[in-house]
């Protein structure tokens, strides 16, 4: 802040007043010298008690010189009016700014109401003054100088300084109002604020204690209503809880044993350390092998808990199994302040498991009785076993004779187209022989004829051998008879091919030659029945037994033959379908009925009149194609009509075979 | 000469037994037949020869197509009752040969292969044996007219009966009418 500049217009020409003016102005320029320095309060607040001190020194001294002067009481009054309210501002104003922050402002009020007081309020008293020593009257001389405005500009700005000085004031006046109003209220509200927390805190230091008592009450209760008999020890070992049940089991009242070491007399007939007792010790392990050997374990579920299960004869009228738990109670810090053990009767589960134990037993004996009988049936069994093996076995046997003896029937029945057929050109050719015999006879006479050259003995051997026949007929003679050995070779190759020991194995054999040799066997016996249509596809060979299949071939073409009444038609196919290869042999006889049809793999089922047919024809055949070579034999059949059999053979069969 | 008609499907046989009795003599004692051969390969081809001339023997197969043997000796009796019959086979079970003798009254049954000698002394034996049945009757016939026991009519029906069996008798219809029965 800039210093007050003391400057001619502030002179009123009474000397001691300007000086005192002037000295004024020094100290307020010295409060704003220590103010730009940032002096402390307590240097600030000297210097302004040294203003105020002198302010009121030079107000009296006015004061003293209008009284002297005889001015206008209504003048006086004003002015002294003024100091006053200029002295009570600054005293306020000091004592609101003690700590110096509103100092700037103090300074501004005093340099601005120094300058406006010195310019009005002085400058009209020492006119006045000066008019009443010139010789007016007081009146004269305040009317006077309230009539001189030395410049209006300076009037009015003087009256705007004093109203608004007067405001300021006012405003300071009713802060200080509200300031102390203010300070009386939190000065009350700390005082309600005091009562409050001590109400508070009396009210929670109640509440606490009721809650401890309440917590130790809940606790005794849940203790006490626990149905596991619980005891509580403290770290010297006394008992703190005993609950109900643990009275009922111990048969001793916690009256007698809360706050006694008396805890041994519930267990044993002499003083000894129970496990909690341990617990609290923390002797723990060394010790629990002298009283609990063997016995006790590390809890698996609470920590630094033991458990130990032992039977204790005093107990009850027969003693009784307990399993006990023993914990430690811990503080805050962790120390062991106490042990809580719990004990489980666990007479009725020892009780049960006796049970169990002799119903095991008797159990055991009952198995070992049954298994003595298991193995005597099992042996009765086994000799059962051995004696139905023996007839499966039979059966097995007799099975393969009326296998070998279908084959004997079928056999026997070829044997009338096979003999019919070996024994026509054995017939013939033999006949010709004779007649080859005749013949020759008569060539060798007509040759001799010839050699003894008499015409007549030639004519009549010629006669005699009918050489031009003899010319026609020997050739076809020979041929014929060429024929007939021919098919009896043949037939006996088809024979031998039939029934080859060669083809009774496994083997990869072409069927279509089967099939071929099988109809050449046959077909004498189907040549009256039936024509034989053939139409054999082109089939790879395959796995098979040939001469069984030469069997079913066999089988299926006379039956077909058989199922002729009169004459018909006998269609014989082969062919390949993926994996299989196929054959089918149709007839267009009498075919079937249903109930027959379902039979017809029956064995001993037949249709033919009894003692010609075994009925296991096909029975045998279906064996030979489903279970030997695990084929299909498929049957389509329609009364009149005729019937079909097809045949499904893989190609490959499997591995098991 | 004496007719025999020979059945077979089989052609070889024929031909073998045309040769056979072609040059073979067949002789029964002192008797010698000379003999004349019709051979079918079938038995309807045979009996239609057998409708139509008169035969001293017939000689079957036993198996053939169409019919068998005795079947077809059935058919050529109900023709033929005078004419020898022989089954000449290869194969025939009991069954079968019961039935030709008690069905057809066979002569003999011989089986192939034959024996040449055997088998034309068969044939002569049948034809003797056949001969003398007929002389037999023709003789028994002169008796009874003579003893008075048949008219020559009756003996004249009978003959005619013989070579056309069925031609004594009327087949008289419902209505009274003739039935010609012409399936023959």
């Amino acid at each position: 802040m800039d210093a007050f500049v003391w400057d001619q217009r502030y002179m009123t020409g009474e000397a001691q007043v300007d000086g005192e003016h002037q000295e004024l102005v020094r100290i307020i320029n010295a409060l704003i010298d220590l103010q730009s320095k940032y002096a402390s309060p307590d240097a600030v607040a000297q210097v302004l008690d040294q203003l105020v001190n002198y302010a009121v020194v030079h107000f009296a001294h006015e004061e003293a010189l209008m009284a002297e002067s005889h001015c206008d009481p209504r003048f006086v009054e004003r002015h002294v009016a003024v100091h006053r309210s200029f002295a009570e501002q600054v005293v306020r104003l000091r004592d609101s700014s003690a700590d110096g922050s509103d100092l700037e402002y103090l300074l501004n009020f005093l340099t601005g109401w120094l300058a406006q007081h010195i310019l009005g309020m002085d400058k009209a008293m020492v006119r006045q003054i000066e008019l009443i020593r010139g010789g007016n009257s007081p009146q004269a001389a305040y009317d006077a100088a309230a009539k001189i405005t030395t410049d209006p500009a300076t009037s009015s700005m003087l009256d705007a300084m004093a109203s608004l000085y007067r405001i300021i004031s006012a405003r300071n006046d009713a802060l200080s109002e509200l300031n102390r109003g203010l300070e009386a209220k939190v000065a009350e509200r700390t005082e309600a604020l005091k009562e409050s927390n001590r109400r508070l805190l009396e009210s929670e230091h109640r509440r606490s204690t009721e809650t401890r008592r309440n917590l130790e009450l809940f606790l005794s209760q849940i203790i006490d209503g626990d149905p596991v008999p619980t005891l509580v020890i403290d770290a010297s070992h006394r008992i703190t809880h005993w609950n109900k049940a643990c009275a009922n089991i111990s048969g001793l009242p916690a009256e007698r044993m809360v706050g006694t070491w008396d805890q041994w007399m519930a267990f044993y007939p002499a003083a000894r350390p129970i496990m909690a007792d341990l617990i609290v010790d923390g002797s723990l392990e060394e010790r629990f092998n002298t009283y609990y050997h063997n016995l006790f374990r590390r809890s698996k579920t609470i920590e630094d808990a033991f458990e130990a299960e032992s039977f204790f004869p005093n107990l009850g009228e027969n003693g009784r199994w307990l399993f006990f738990t023993a914990a430690p109670i811990r503080d805050g810090e962790g120390r062991i302040i106490g042990a809580i053990e719990t004990l489980q009767d666990v007479t009725d589960r020892h009780l049960a498991e006796d049970e169990l134990l002799k119903y095991q037993e008797q159990l055991e004996a009952q198995v070992e009785a049954r298994t003595r009988e298991l193995a005597n049936t099992n042996r009765q069994l086994e000799r059962e076993h051995a004696e139905l093996t023996t007839l499966l076995g039979k059966i097995d046997e007799t099975q393969q004779q009326l296998l070998q003896s279908e084959k004997m029937a079928a056999i026997g029945q070829l044997a009338a187209g096979v003999a019919h057929e070996i024994n026509n050109p054995v017939g013939f050719v033999n006949s010709n022989l004779g007649s080859l015999k005749s013949y020759t006879g008569n060539l060798l006479r007509l040759i001799d004829a010839y050699e003894s050259g008499e015409p007549q003995a030639i004519a009549a051997a010629r006669q005699a051998a009918d050489l031009e026949f003899l010319r026609e007929d020997l050739p076809s003679l020979l041929a014929e008879s060429q024929e007939g050995l021919d098919r009896v070779t043949r037939i006996v190759q088809d024979l031998k091919d039939f029934s080859r020991v060669d083809q009774a194995e496994h083997q990869r054999a072409d069927l279509n030659a089967a099939m071929n040799s099988t109809l050449n066997v046959v077909r004498n016996e189907l040549k009256y029945k039936a024509d034989v249509i053939v139409e054999l596809g082109d089939i790879p060979e395959i796995d098979c037994v040939p001469a069984q299949l030469n069997q079913v071939f066999m089988n299926l073409l006379v039956n077909a033959a058989q199922a002729i009444p009169e004459r018909g038609k006998i269609f014989v196919r082969s062919g390949v379908e993926r994996d299989h290869v196929w054959f089918e042999i149709e007839d267009t006889g009498c075919g079937m009925s249903a109930e027959t049809r379902q039979r017809i793999f029956e064995p001993f089922f037949t249709t033919k009149p009894v003692g010609k047919g075994t009925g296991l024809g096909l029975s045998i055949s279906y064996d030979i194609i489903v279970k030997r070579h695990h084929g299909r034999l498929d049957v389509h059949s329609e009364t009149g009509k005729g019937t079909t059999f097809r045949i499904w053979l893989p190609i490959v069969q499997s591995a098991e075979t | 000469m004496s007719r025999i008609l020979i059945v077979d499907d089989e052609i070889s046989i024929l031909k073998a037994l045309q040769r056979l009795l072609r040059v073979a003599p067949c002789v029964y004692g002192n008797e010698q037949f000379s003999l004349e051969v019709v051979a079918c390969e079938f038995p309807s081809e045979a009996l239609k020869h057998a409708r139509q001339g008169e035969f001293d023997l017939f000689i079957s197969d036993y198996r053939m197509p169409e019919m068998d043997g005795i079947e077809f000796l059935k058919q050529a009796r109900a023709l033929q009752p005078d004419a020898a019959r022989l089954i000449l086979s290869g194969y025939a079970d009991l069954n079968a040969l019961v039935r030709a003798v008690n069905e057809v009254g066979i002569e003999r049954f011989i089986g192939k292969p034959w024996n040449d000698y055997e088998l034309m002394s068969a044939i002569a034996q049948a034809l003797a044996h056949r001969e003398l049945l007929l002389e037999n009757r023709q003789l028994a016939d002169l008796v009874r007219v003579e003893m008075g026991d048949k008219t020559a009519e009756q003996i004249e029906a009978e003959r005619l009966e013989r070579l056309e069996p069925g031609i004594t008798r009327v087949n008289w219809g419902p209505d009274g009418s003739v039935v010609l029965d012409d399936d023959n």
